[in-house]
C-alpha cells in the first residue's frame, strides 16, 4: 500500500480536483495520521473474515 | 405576550388546545414575539416563517373548532433544522453554496408532522452541512450563558427549546448532533434506532450513521413526536418496517427492577469533576427509584471514536465530492477540512473501519442483552465558550458517536447544573427499536427532579 505522506496527500488532492490550501493539507494530514494509526491498531486477524454490516437496521432480538 | 405559554410542554399545550383553553394563534404569536426579542442574541433561527405560521395557525384553529382535530400535535408549532428540506421554504444547510436553495418537496419527517397538523415556525440554525461552523448566520449560544456555544450541529433547535423560542424541533444526529446540543442547552432529544425515522429529504452527511429525531423540553414530548415521525418510508430504503408502538404508553411505568449498565471504561473516565458529581447523583436517584446499576465492560469504547470519524468523513466526501470540487472556497474552513479528509482514506481502510464497527455493534448488543439500558454522561464537560468553539473546539462526540456506529437508540436529558449554571446531560442507550425503554427510564428520572422546569434568564445583547 502507498505510504501516507504529505506528498502523496497533495498529489491525490490534485488528482481528485481538490484545491486544498497548505493549511488544509496540513490539518488533514495531522488528523488522518492519527485516524489511520488507530484503525491499524484495532485491526486484528479476528476481524478480517468478518463481514461488515450490509444492513444497518439491527433486527429486534 | 405570555412567556409562560412558550415554556409549556407540547403534551400540556395539546391538552389546552383540545379544551379550547389556548389557541394555536396565541401559541404561535407568543413564540414569534420571543423570537423577535431573542433570536439576535441566540442565533436560533436562520429563517422564520412568520406569515405562513400565523396563517397556518388560523387554519388549524378553524379546523379544530369545526371538530376536525387530527390528533395531539394539531395546532402545535414545529421548528425544523435547516438541513431538513421544506417545500417552498429555503433550506441553506448554513452553507454559502446553498443560500438560495428552495426545495420543491418536503422531507418525509416534515410531511409526517405537517399531516399531523403541526405548523412550520421556522428553520433552525445548524453548523455548515452539520459538520462545520456557524459563520454566516451567527454561532448559536446556550441560553444558560450566552457567551457559551449551544453545541452542534442541531444547536438552533437546542437553544430555541431551552429559551422558549420553540415547542418541538427536529434534529439530525450523525456523531451526536441531537444529544450534544441537548446536553449543552438542557433539553431532551432522542437519536432513534437507525432505520426508525426516514432520512429522505434530509441533506446527507454520512448515510450509514445519519439519524433524524425529535428534540423537546421533556421526555414525554419526545415520545409523543417520535410516534408520528417513525415508520417505514418507501423513499428511504434503510427505513424499517418494524411496528411503531405508542411510546407514551411506556411513560409512568417507572424503573423498579430495571438493570442499568454502567460502563467501566471510557464513559466515566476523565470527566469534569462537576459533571462526574452530577451524573453520579443522577445514578443514585435512579437507584432510589428502584433501578439497579450493573457495571459492564466496553473496552473498545476508548478507541471507537476514530472508527466513527473515518466512516463519517469517507461517506461525507462521497456526498460532497462534486460540490467540493466546484465550490471549495465557498466551504467554511472546518467543513472543508473535515469533509475533504474523506478523500484520502483508502477503500481498504473504509472496509477495515466497517469490520471494526461490526465487532463493536456485537459487543454493545451483548451488554444490552444483560441490562435494560446503558447510562453514561452525554458529554465529559459542561459548557464551551464560543471563542473556544470557534478556535480550538473540544472533542464533543466523545460519548455519542459510538452509538451512531451501532445504530442503537440513545436519549439525552438534563440531570443537573454546574455551580456556574450550565446544564449537564445524561445519556441513556437502549436495545435496537426499544426507544420505549429509554422514554420509560428518562421520564421516571425527569419527573422525580426539577431540572426540566428551570428557565434561563435571558438578556437582549446589543
Amino acid at each position: 500500500m502507498t505510504a501516507f505522506t504529505k506528498e502523496w496527500l497533495n498529489a491525490e488532492a490534485k488528482a481528485q480536483g481538490l484545491a486544498l490550501t497548505d493549511a488544509d493539507a496540513e490539518a488533514i494530514y495531522q488528523r488522518l495520521t492519527l485516524v489511520k494509526a488507530a484503525l491499524a491498531a484495532q485491526r486484528t486477524e479476528a476481524t478480517e473474515t468478518l463481514e461488515p454490516p450490509y444492513q444497518f437496521v439491527i433486527p429486534a432480538e | 405576550m405570555d412567556a409562560d405559554l412558550c415554556f409549556l410542554p407540547a403534551t400540556v399545550l395539546a391538552e389546552q388546545i383540545a379544551q379550547r383553553r389556548v389557541s394555536p394563534v396565541e401559541i404561535v404569536t407568543a413564540l414569534l414575539d420571543r423570537i423577535d426579542r431573542y433570536n439576535g442574541t441566540l442565533h436560533s433561527y436562520i429563517t422564520v416563517c412568520r406569515e405562513s405560521a400565523l396563517a397556518d395557525a388560523r387554519e388549524a384553529e378553524r379546523e379544530i373548532a369545526a371538530g376536525r382535530r387530527r390528533g395531539p400535535l394539531h395546532g402545535l408549532p414545529i421548528s425544523h433544522k435547516d438541513i431538513v428540506f421544506t417545500r417552498g421554504v429555503r433550506t441553506t444547510c448554513h452553507s454559502k453554496t446553498m443560500l438560495d436553495f428552495v426545495p420543491e418537496t418536503d422531507a418525509t419527517a416534515v410531511r409526517r408532522l405537517a399531516d399531523a397538523g403541526m405548523i412550520l415556525l421556522g428553520k433552525t440554525n445548524t453548523t455548515e452541512f452539520a459538520i462545520g461552523t456557524m459563520d454566516i448566520f451567527g454561532t448559536a449560544r446556550t441560553p444558560w450563558n450566552t457567551t457559551h456555544y449551544s453545541g452542534g450541529s442541531s444547536g438552533g433547535a437546542g437553544n430555541a427549546l431551552a429559551a422558549g423560542l420553540a415547542v418541538v424541533a427536529t434534529g439530525s444526529d450523525t456523531g451526536g448532533s441531537i444529544r450534544i446540543p441537548g446536553a449543552l442547552c438542557g433539553v431532551a432529544g432522542v437519536k432513534p434506532t437507525y432505520g426508525r425515522v426516514s432520512r429522505h429529504g434530509v441533506f446527507p452527511l454520512s448515510f450509514s450513521m445519519d439519524h433524524v429525531g425529535p428534540m423537546c423540553r421533556t421526555v414525554g414530548d419526545c415520545a409523543l413526536v417520535l410516534r408520528v415521525l417513525a415508520g417505514r418510508d418507501p423513499h428511504d430504503p434503510t427505513s424499517s418496517p418494524a411496528p411503531v408502538p405508542d411510546y407514551t404508553a411506556e411513560l409512568g411505568r417507572g424503573v423498579n427492577g430495571l438493570r442499568l449498565g454502567i460502563p467501566r471504561q471510557h464513559f466515566y473516565e476523565q470527566l469534569d469533576p462537576e459533571v462526574d458529581r452530577t451524573v453520579r447523583a443522577a445514578l443514585r436517584q435512579l437507584e432510589a427509584l428502584g433501578a439497579t446499576p450493573v457495571p459492564v465492560d466496553l473496552p473498545r469504547a476508548t478507541e471507537i471514536g476514530f472508527v466513527g470519524w473515518a466512516l463519517l468523513v469517507a461517506e461525507a466526501y462521497g456526498a460532497h465530492a462534486g460540490l467540493l470540487r466546484k465550490r471549495y472556497a465557498d466551504y467554511g474552513l472546518r467543513a472543508r477540512q473535515r469533509i475533504a479528509a474523506g478523500a484520502f482514506l483508502t477503500a481498504a481502510e473504509y472496509q477495515q473501519a466497517a469490520q471494526i464497527r461490526g465487532v463493536w455493534a456485537r459487543e454493545v448488543n451483548a451488554v444490552l442483552g444483560r441490562v435494560d439500558a446503558i447510562v453514561t454522561p452525554t458529554l465529559p464537560f459542561a459548557g464551551i465558550p464560543v471563542e473556544v468553539q470557534n478556535s480550538k473546539p473540544p472533542e464533543t462526540t466523545w460519548g455519542t458517536i459510538a452509538f451512531n456506529l451501532t445504530g442503537h437508540p440513545a436519549l439525552t436529558l438534563p440531570c443537573g447544573f454546574t455551580a456556574a449554571g450550565l446544564p449537564v446531560g445524561l445519556q441513556l442507550v437502549g436495545r435496537a427499536f426499544d426507544e420505549g425503554m429509554l422514554f420509560r427510564i428518562g421520564h421516571a428520572y425527569e419527573q422525580s427532579t426539577e431540572w426540566h422546569t428551570r428557565r434561563p434568564t435571558l438578556e437582549v445583547r446589543t
